[in-house]
């Protein structure tokens, strides 16, 4: 094959390699990002064959949800519809998914890759061995944290400093890979020409070869993903890598070595059979996919129904014409259980959702930090810097600084090789107390990042810098916001951003529960940069000259919603002038009583003892505390849906914390900009986090993190799972599993819109990726009626299918005998 | 206190603990048997009140059960058994406490805690054994206790093969206990751990009891494979494969039946020739591999791991030496440590996000170097004036206090040689001299408390001065290298040097090969 044809495929398959974040800011992907040009279902029969990688549920959980009458007979109708298939008899199917929810797990392909054959000839597993050997060498090339001998300098290819070290390394030879250091010194310095030349040799053609590379990134999809999203956030920020096809020459060096030390005729002959004779897939195999497949797209018809039903028959509640207070949340399906109960308990308070970054895409660089945060979603890049400033802030930094320095050089003395024994004999007697400390709750195994390194009497007056943005930007940035604001023409006098947040501590994956729209943490700094901004009256007679106008007795307020405890913290509280300080005094305890009705709406999700359920409030309070905690807060497990319409139309209705708010009112988008923004990033956002729970509820130890038990930090960036394997990503087992149930139920996310079709299609039509998305079955899109009715689906090439009339049809429920 | 009463309190909390171990009636469910182990490690913590009562006021006390022909169940209560005891009930607080949360809704979490509250028994009753016949069943059951909770993920082949491994070493350890036993019950015709004391505390003269050398030689096998020093140490890599407070546990309360095992043994040991020297240099070796590899390990289990098979190692060689002191407090002080590393272990990923804050370059400067060593040294023999003196000291507790020295020498290197200024060097500076006190303060309370537990420090020899100066020059020239290496680790040397390191110096993967661990099914 020529060059520039290997190059092609090389890129079309690192292109199907979603990107993964590190542990800091763990932001939802869709681990399936690269297969939005192929349909779902497509997709499935690929994973399976080239990772053995599963996209649904096994046949015995559909079942479970049939006899609870989750799915009903009409969903599998229209299952079975929506594919063209015939109907079986109701008896016929159930027969059949009792023999297949008995099977285990077959394999649908054999393996293609040589490692693998080299392994069926030697009775040996070699695939686990080369996993082990590039986690070795990756965890500690990735690693700028947790080795005290660490490898600075690092070179920037890595397929070359892998080489360097596999020239070294005896292990392979240990475990009895003759001649590998021989094999590896003798191999060309470039990646590139490794592919290629490997390539060339294998005679297979581009799609064969796209499928072979792909097949070897599923090998160890954890470095992979993480490899990807390196090279995703360097383009984001203007410096292209191809890392990924370095990591891919790691990979086909193991592969030429195994072709040449099992005498290349017998393996190549295998794998040759192995590859090309698809014949011999499993028909067993891909019979029950198409059945798994079939009762999936039931249940996200099932879905759809449920969701139909609640937004039809449930009145519709009014919003207030003249309300105290309008409160902007995150449009996480968290916020929806906070929202209702908020307006169930103050009818006065209106609530909105929006974007948890609010428009506003700050870089936060705390006091003494070199690198800042990038606090929005990681589609764009951040633009402004916010700086993090106190009362005396010189001295503050002096001092952070030299804290910092003491615990580096503590942490060398107590992590040094023999400096060790010197720290453990004279101070290992005092982590008793820390132990019992920690167990009790007393105290936290470690200080909060956000204050490590700061006395109390340096944190006093802690406030943001915004002098690093420009003031056009502001105001760019203030405008945007207030256009996409549906309430921009009636402010209340009082408007509180509210960002999220989650609590927890000795967990890993801690920034998985914070605010995707903030890149994976906490909202509150772009929740107090827009209050700041937005209160600024040099911005507001701007802002009016363009035409917004904000009322002069409108206050912005920051605030902070713990997505663990519910409380919500107003973060701004030095910006309310005295004559209100009452004002929002009684606006608070509007606030706490909803939080107090939160907790007891979520303690149903929560296995608690009776003790427990006495006080909601300090049990979650313990579980924010607690260091032996696994499940501090659900997250985002449930959801599925987005609904982008005025709260007018859900007001009222109980979506079980399992949809995306958005508000939105097509009523005031002439152009429908608004909507397009919407639909290109938060759709998009709210898919990734959609189809990330369903990789991880479906394929827990492929696609998710594992068992959060068994989890070993390696390199402060990710985990794996005991003592080695690939590393892990997506999320833990205890994110979207209650120990009895999949808290998360895998469905895929409904969109529901309320704006004219020609409107949605038009959009659909100007934006291939979304089409694609909507297409090939990865979202769902619905469309939402003046009445606040779905009253018609999207198919496929921007056709849609009228659903009221068949909703009512028949009810009937499927019984098991 | 009244010997019955004093008998049934004591041994009450091993057979409660027993009891819910069987997983029977209402030991099946989870909140009971929650409740009920927190139950037990109170019962236990009033205990070791009691015995620590016991044994202030009326010394050294023998609690006998039954026997025959002087073997049986006698438990003894003395400074050393009850320290351990203590501490083994407050890691057994912290880890049930841990676990409940940690493991809810597992399917087995039930089983989980039968599971720790027979390894926790039997490490209970190891560490109070006044016989022979009983340290050795306990022995066992504590390698038992700690196979089953390995096996909590048996899907799992990494499990399997952890298991495997700790399998093998762990029948090896009781072959040589059990050999080192028959030889003591030969040599003193008892069982009974104070007479054989007795024995040895009145003679000078061991030629008297041939075995004595064998039997001090099959302890020290004994305790370095169970303590995991090289080459027995590969096991310990793959313990991760099981939930953490798991780990917590094996760390901060089973590797330590190495140490304790020699500590308790200490009169037999001051009786050998060569048993404690070969004690020593292996404890010395295993203490610098397991410090070394442990620096190299970006993974955060992995490298406690080898830092426990080093601190293991430092405990060893301070028993070799004769010390038994600061052998007990590195002991304690590892086990709270290390239960700490490992319980929050998942905390790095916070401690990481202050990384970013500006830090400070080494400078490598020859010459500053030299000062900090200077330095440390000054501080050090001030500090020894301190508590009387260099010459007051015995030649064994100096060479310990020098590897303290070296750990000094670190923090000056740090403080003086690099760019950093003003508070944060005189912070260092002044840490490093509290180091050293703290160190000679605990050490001289440990000793203090031991009494005649242990026997007195022996007469330096050349054996063991010579290698005790070998020791020390190849720490200091690691110490010395180690602070070069910000300057020197890109060079391909050392680059060389740290892959081979990082892989344990294969060990691990010459064992996996014995034992075909990639061997796969059917």
């Amino acid at each position: 094959m020529e060059k520039s044809k290997v190059k092609s495929t090389l890129e079309k398959s690192c292109k199907r390699i979603a990107p993964a974040w590190p542990l800091k800011n763990f932001v939802a992907v869709n681990p399936y990002l690269g297969f939005t040009d192929t349909s779902f279902r497509e997709t499935a029969r690929k994973l399976a064959r080239r990772g053995n990688i599963k996209m649904t549920m096994p046949v015995r959980y559909y079942l479970k949800q049939i006899a609870a009458n989750v799915i009903l007979q009409e969903d599998i109708d229209k299952a079975f519809e929506a594919r063209g298939l015939e109907h079986i008899s109701q008896k016929e199917l159930l027969k059949e998914l009792e023999f297949y929810g008995k099977q285990g797990d077959i394999l649908l392909a054999k393996d293609t890759t040589l490692m693998g054959v080299a392994g069926q000839i030697s009775k040996k597993d070699w695939t686990r061995h080369v996993i082990e050997n590039i986690t070795h060498w990756a965890s500690s090339y990735f690693d700028d944290y947790i080795t005290t001998w660490s490898t600075t300098n690092k070179k920037s290819n890595i397929f070359q400093a892998w080489k360097e070290e596999a020239s070294h390394d005896l292990s392979n030879e240990i475990m009895g890979l003759e001649k590998f250091r021989s094999f590896v010194k003798a191999l060309p310095e470039d990646h590139n020409t490794l592919i290629e030349s490997f390539a060339s040799q294998l005679k297979l053609d581009g799609s064969e070869l796209e499928e072979y590379f792909h097949t070897l990134f599923l090998k160890i999809i954890g470095w992979s993903s993480y490899v990807s999203g390196i090279d995703y956030n360097n383009k984001l920020y203007a410096s292209e890598t191809e890392h990924l096809a370095e990591l891919l020459a790691i990979l086909l060096a193991w592969e030429s070595y195994f072709m040449q030390a099992y005498s290349s005729d017998q393996i190549k002959s295998q794998w040759y059979r192995n590859f090309h004779n698809k014949e011999e897939e499993s028909q067993l195999a891909i019979k029950k996919l198409e059945y798994q497949l079939i009762l999936q797209e039931a249940y996200d018809f099932a879905a759809q129904r449920e969701m139909m039903s609640n937004l039809s028959t449930s009145k519709v509640l009014a919003s207030p014409k003249t309300p105290k207070a309008q409160m902007i949340f995150c449009i996480d399906v968290r916020s929806e259980v906070y929202r209702r109960n908020l307006e169930q308990l103050d009818s006065e308070i209106e609530t909105l959702g929006f974007a948890g970054f609010f428009g506003f895409p700050v870089n936060y660089k705390p006091i003494a930090h070199e690198e800042g945060k990038n606090q929005c979603p990681v589609l764009i890049p951040s633009s402004a810097e916010v700086r993090e400033s106190v009362k005396d802030l010189e001295a503050a930094k002096n001092r952070r600084i030299s804290n910092h320095q003491i615990a580096y050089g503590w942490k060398k003395f107590k992590k040094g090789a023999i400096s060790n024994f010197g720290f453990v004999s004279p101070v290992g007697i005092s982590f008793l107390p820390q132990l019992i400390g920690n167990s009790f709750r007393w105290s936290k195994p470690v200080t909060d990042p956000k204050t490590d390194g700061l006395e109390k009497w340096l944190k006093e007056g802690r406030a943001l810098d915004l002098s690093g943005i420009p003031y056009e930007e502001q105001l760019g940035m203030a405008q945007g916001m207030m256009k996409n604001l549906e309430v921009k023409d009636r402010l209340a006098p009082l408007v509180l951003i509210t960002g999220h947040g989650s609590s927890s501590v000795n967990n890993p994956h801690a920034s998985g529960y914070d605010c995707g729209a903030c890149g994976g943490h906490s909202g509150e700094i772009n929740a107090l940069t827009g209050a700041q901004i937005l209160n600024t009256p040099q911005i507001r007679t701007d802002l009016a000259k363009a035409g917004i106008k904000i009322p002069e007795n409108t206050l912005f307020l920051a605030c902070l919603h713990n997505t663990t405890t519910d409380e919500i913290s107003i973060l701004n509280g030095k910006a309310i002038p005295n004559d209100r300080q009452q004002e929002v005094v009684a606006l608070k305890q509007s606030i706490d009583k909803a939080s107090e009705a939160c907790r007891t709406e979520r303690s149903a999700r929560f296995l608690l003892t009776d003790k427990e359920r006495k006080n909601l409030k300090a049990t979650f309070e313990a579980k924010a505390t607690d260091w032996s905690e696994i499940r501090p807060e659900w997250g985002l497990a449930g959801c599925n849906a987005f609904i982008i319409a005025p709260r007018e139309k859900t007001r009222g209705i109980n979506l079980n914390g399992r949809a995306f708010l958005q508000s939105y009112n097509p009523a005031k988008d002439s152009n429908y900009e608004v909507l397009e923004g919407i639909m290109t990033a938060p759709m998009v956002v709210t898919s990734w986090i959609n189809l990330q729970y369903f990789a991880s509820t479906v394929d827990t130890y492929k696609l998710g993190a594992g068992n959060k038990t068994l989890h070993n930090v390696t390199g402060a960036f990710g985990v794996i799972e005991g003592s080695g394997g690939d590393l892990k990503i997506g999320l833990p087992l205890q994110a979207v599993h209650n120990g009895e149930e999949f808290e998360h139920q895998p469905q895929r996310l409904n969109v529901i819109i309320d704006a004219p079709q020609d409107a949605i299609n038009a959009i659909l039509d100007k934006h291939e990726g979304l089409k694609q998305l909507c297409d090939n079955n990865w979202i769902k899109l619905l469309h939402l009626n003046e009445n606040g009715d779905i009253d018609s689906r999207y198919t496929k090439d921007l056709e849609w299918e009228n659903v009221l009339a068949t909703s009512t049809s028949n009810k009937e429920k499927l019984t098991i005998a | 206190m009244h010997t019955t009463v004093l008998s049934l309190v004591i041994l009450l909390p091993t057979l409660l603990l027993l009891i819910s171990s069987l997983n029977v009636g209402p030991f099946k469910s989870m909140n009971k048997i929650y409740n009920y182990s927190i139950f037990t490690v109170w019962t236990a913590l009033i205990a070791s009140a009691i015995s620590i009562f016991q044994i202030s006021t009326e010394g050294v006390t023998s609690i006998e059960y039954f026997t025959w022909n002087e073997v049986g169940l006698v438990l003894r209560l003395d400074s050393l058994s009850v320290t351990m005891y203590t501490m083994i009930a407050i890691i057994a607080l912290v880890v049930f406490r841990y676990s409940r949360n940690y493991l809810n809704g597992h399917d087995l979490h039930a089983q989980f805690f039968g599971r720790l509250a027979f390894t926790i028994a039997s490490v209970q009753l190891f560490v109070l054994s006044g016989n022979l016949a009983v340290l050795f069943f306990a022995w066992i059951g504590t390698a038992v206790g700690l196979h089953r909770l390995l096996m909590f993920f048996p899907q799992r082949a990494k499990s399997r093969l952890a298991a495997k491994k700790k399998f093998v070493i762990a029948r090896a350890s009781e072959a040589t206990l059990l050999g080192a036993i028959l030889l003591l019950y030969v040599s003193f015709n008892t069982g009974d751990i104070q007479q054989i004391f007795s024995a040895l505390q009145n003679t000078s003269d061991f030629s008297q009891y041939p075995y004595l050398e064998g039997a001090g030689l099959l302890l020290v096998l004994t305790a370095c494979l169970k303590s995991v020093q090289v080459p027995f140490h590969a096991w310990l890599l793959d313990v991760m494969e099981t939930p953490t407070p798991v780990s917590a546990l094996l760390h901060a309360g089973l590797l330590n039946a190495g140490p304790f095992l020699i500590i308790r043994f200490s009169y037999v040991m001051e009786g050998t020739q060569y048993a404690w020297l070969i004690l020593f240099i292996i404890g010395a070796l295993s203490a610098l591999y397991g410090a070394v590899i442990s620096s190299t390990q970006p993974t955060v289990k992995t490298s406690l791991a080898y830092s426990s098979i080093g601190h293991m190692g430092f405990s060893l060689m301070a028993c070799g030496l004769g010390i038994y002191s600061a052998a007990l407090l590195h002991l304690v002080s590892h086990s709270f440590y290390k239960a700490h590393a490992f319980l929050s272990s998942g905390s790095v990923v916070d401690t990481y996000q202050t990384k970013n804050a500006l830090r400070y370059q080494r400078k490598g400067s020859f010459l500053k170097i030299i000062l900090a060593v200077i330095g440390a040294i000054a501080v050090y023999l001030v500090s020894t004036e301190i508590w009387g003196g260099t010459e007051s000291m015995n030649f064994q507790m100096l060479m310990l206090s020098t590897v303290i020295l070296f750990g000094m020498i670190t923090l000056q290197i740090n403080a003086i040689d690099s760019d950093i200024k003003g508070r944060s060097v005189v912070y260092l500076l002044l840490i490093s001299g509290v180091i050293i006190n703290l160190f000679f303060f605990l050490e001289d309370v440990f000793h203090h408390y031991l009494g005649k537990e242990i026997p007195a420090v022996r007469v330096v020899d050349t054996s063991l001065s010579v290698t005790a100066y070998i020791i020390l020059a190849v720490y200091f020239i690691t110490i010395l290298v180690i602070s070069y290496l910000p300057m020197i680790s890109q060079k391909s040397a050392f680059r060389t040097l740290r892959i081979h390191l990082k892989q344990g110096l294969y060990f691990n993967h010459i064992m996996n090969r014995a034992l075909n661990a990639l061997a796969m099914k059917k």
